[in-house]
């Protein structure tokens, strides 16, 4: 049904476009014919697309497809290198599967990364755009409060707060999330400054539209396109401060396996068993690599006056 | 100019006092609770427990410890011998006026003290990286710009997005693994070394009595740490630069000055670069001062004694008192960066009207 509409669509194009017409577009169109013909993005979206769908179907590949046994652990075949019999990815200081837990650890390490970047950027939205919304003395303190906690230097404040709570994977995503949200607001407020003086809204105000709505209605959706190139690369810096914090050690604490966890334990053992060292490294940079490079081909899809 | 300065200056008041209310908040919530902390002998009393706890006033509500703790309280009288009544004044002069207390783990030594030891090694070390990290942004995004769509130039965006996405201290790791063992045992068959490391794998300079030897002589215990913090502030430079001076490629006194025939180089250097620089002025500040709570994982990595390494090993041995002066600090430091950056901007930028 959707195919042929779709194909439907698609020869009335031709049509017109044979009669003269070239459709217009609108900015979404525009930015998805743009990315389609940008190799790098499309490249990196696969990757990521790949690396989730593995951490997503991590207990199946780990018990079905490479055949794991999770339940015993032999101290033995401690520290077996690559492409052991068994083991594909060798094993840790405890006779652990590498590989199934570089799985799960991804399972763990995206998904605060993703849930945290969620939640910082829901914070910030709703901030930034009522911030910027009312103006006034609600404008000046969120302000302050913004500069102040920026005043902070990062990872000071992570470091004190997770000493104090010890975090569980949930934890930590709240904890994120509600430091990370003021890059977010600060965009968003600056935005809904900016369109709140604009023809549109005052029509849908004279249409005596509420101001929740024309907040959440009309100006939310008109920033829809930054959001979500913040979106990736708040992820990528939220897994790169998990790593951080965990190599510290005060992220997730082990046996809970993250990909930061597992890369800091493993410098212990980095001369016996460096593939504990490098494939751990290499996911956490390959990962935020990917997202960078897709939140930088958003940014030249969505606005190609900044990529001249 | 001095009262726009003045003005900036009076604008950190109120973040200054956030800051103190934010840090002490948390600290509040710490766990286990300083009496047991400071009597962990088991030969004290309770009720001389009691009596250190009144003394700390930990049984306050919030806003007076807080109070206590930012102006002291040697102004108000308190219950010195925890008898239900008020007896003599406080002997705490409060952080406004330079006491944070003494650190629990060196034995009375004053924190400021402590972080005062420490801060000329993080600075020094921020200072080479900022040099390093600008003057190489700079350069790249130059080149990244002259060069726009070619080669150099896709090859810089994708180095420039690398140089973000890579953990600092695994990249630090490689970096110590190359230089203290892969090369030296490569080429120890060549005749070239003798099979130890290249370069000092960690510390600021080598461990002798009476502190380090000035800065030359020890220069080469900084290429490590200093090239791997660098690279962040490299790549971001690099687009930052080759944005900015695209841009002002653009704009129409570049015309002109091709228009009257100068050289490319002369258009670049000469008119572009100058005014490409300008706007970057905004990141200095936030840089210098961003690099001290980044500097928690390098000094760690590298043992550098400087006050990211104090902040940790604080927290590690719960020594409280010197984990807020640190966090307070860091923060008016970061602040101050701000503050520097914006007055820089306006120095520099003569059309920025204030």
């Amino acid at each position: 049904m959707r195919n042929g509409r779709s194909a439907v669509k698609i020869a009335k194009l031709k049509q017109r476009h044979n009669d003269g017409f070239t459709p217009s577009l609108n900015l979404y169109q525009k930015a998805f014919r743009r990315i389609r013909n940008d190799r790098p993005t499309l490249l990196a979206m696969a990757v990521l697309a790949g690396f989730a769908l593995l951490a997503l179907f991590a207990p199946f590949l780990s018990e079905t497809v490479f055949q794991v046994d999770q339940v015993t652990q032999a101290v033995r075949s401690k520290y077996l290198p690559l492409f052991s019999e068994g083991h594909v990815l060798g094993t840790d200081e405890l006779g652990r599967d590498h590989l199934s837990r570089l799985l799960y650890g991804g399972r763990i390490s995206l998904g605060i990364g993703v849930a945290a970047a969620v939640l910082s950027l829901g914070i910030g939205i709703v901030v930034g755009v009522f911030a910027g919304f009312y103006g006034g003395i609600a404008d000046d303190l969120i302000n302050w409060f913004m500069v102040t906690l920026n005043s902070i230097p990062g990872l000071y404040l992570l470091i004190i707060i997770t000493t104090l709570l010890s975090p569980s994977p949930l934890t930590l995503v709240l904890i994120f999330g509600i430091l990370g949200w003021t890059g977010t607001t600060r965009l968003v407020r600056a935005e809904t400054y900016s369109i709140k003086e604009r023809e549109y809204i005052i029509a849908a105000r004279a249409m005596g539209g509420s101001n929740w709505r024309i907040m959440f209605i009309h100006i939310v959706p008109n920033i829809f396109s930054l959001l979500i190139i913040t979106l990736s690369q708040a992820i990528g810096g939220l897994i790169l401060a998990e790593s951080s914090l965990s190599f510290l050690g005060f992220g997730v604490q082990p046996p809970t396996p993250t990909w930061g966890n597992m890369l800091s334990g493993g410098l212990e053992y980095a001369r016996k068993a460096p593939h504990l060292v490098y494939l751990p490294g290499l996911l956490i940079t390959t990962t935020v690599f990917c997202l960078y490079l897709i939140g930088d081909g958003l940014r030249d899809a969505f606005d190609p006056k900044i990529a001249d | 100019m001095q009262r726009y300065i003045v003005r900036r200056l009076l604008q950190a008041i109120p973040t200054f006092f956030g800051i103190t209310i934010i840090v002490y908040f948390i600290m509040l919530l710490a766990p286990g609770d300083p009496v047991a902390l400071m009597t962990f002998d088991p030969s004290i009393r309770q009720d001389e427990r009691e009596r250190l706890a009144i003394k700390l006033g930990v049984n306050d509500p919030f806003h007076i410890q807080y109070l206590r703790w930012l102006i002291g309280d040697d102004w108000m009288l308190v219950d010195s011998n925890a008898d239900g009544e008020v007896d003599s004044w406080g002997d705490n002069y409060g952080i406004l006026r330079g006491d944070f207390g003494s650190s629990f783990k060196f034995r009375g030594s004053n924190p400021l003290e402590l972080i005062s030891q420490r801060l000329g090694a993080t600075i020094e070390l921020n200072i080479a990286v900022v040099l390093i990290g600008v003057i190489g942004g700079l350069l790249i995004g130059l080149l990244a710009a002259v060069q726009r769509g070619r080669a150099f130039d896709k090859s810089s965006r994708i180095f420039a997005v690398l140089g973000d996405s890579v953990p600092v201290f695994w990249f630090a790791l490689l970096a110590i693994m190359l230089m203290g063992l892969v090369l030296p045992r490569a080429l120890e068959p060549h005749g070239i070394g003798d099979g130890s490391p290249f370069l000092p794998m960690g510390g600021r300079c080598p461990p002798v009595r009476g502190g380090c030897p000035p800065i030359y002589a020890r220069l080469h215990y900084m290429i490590l740490p200093v090239l791997v913090s660098a690279l962040g502030p490299v790549a971001g430079w690099s687009r930052f630069m080759r944005a900015s001076m695209l841009e002002t490629i653009n704009s129409d006194y570049i015309r002109t000055a091709k228009a009257k025939g100068l050289t490319s180089r002369g258009v670049w250097i000469g008119h572009g670069l100058r005014n490409a620089i300008i706007p970057l002025m905004v990141f200095l500040g936030p840089l210098m001062f961003g690099l001290i709570g980044g500097s928690v994982i390098i000094e760690r990595i590298f043992s550098w004694p400087g006050i990211g390494l104090l902040l940790f090993d604080s927290v590690v041995s719960r020594d409280y008192p010197v984990v807020m002066t640190s966090v307070v600090i860091g923060s008016i430091l970061t602040m101050l960066g701000y503050i520097a950056a914006d007055i820089l901007y306006a120095l520099f930028d003569p059309r920025v009207r204030l």
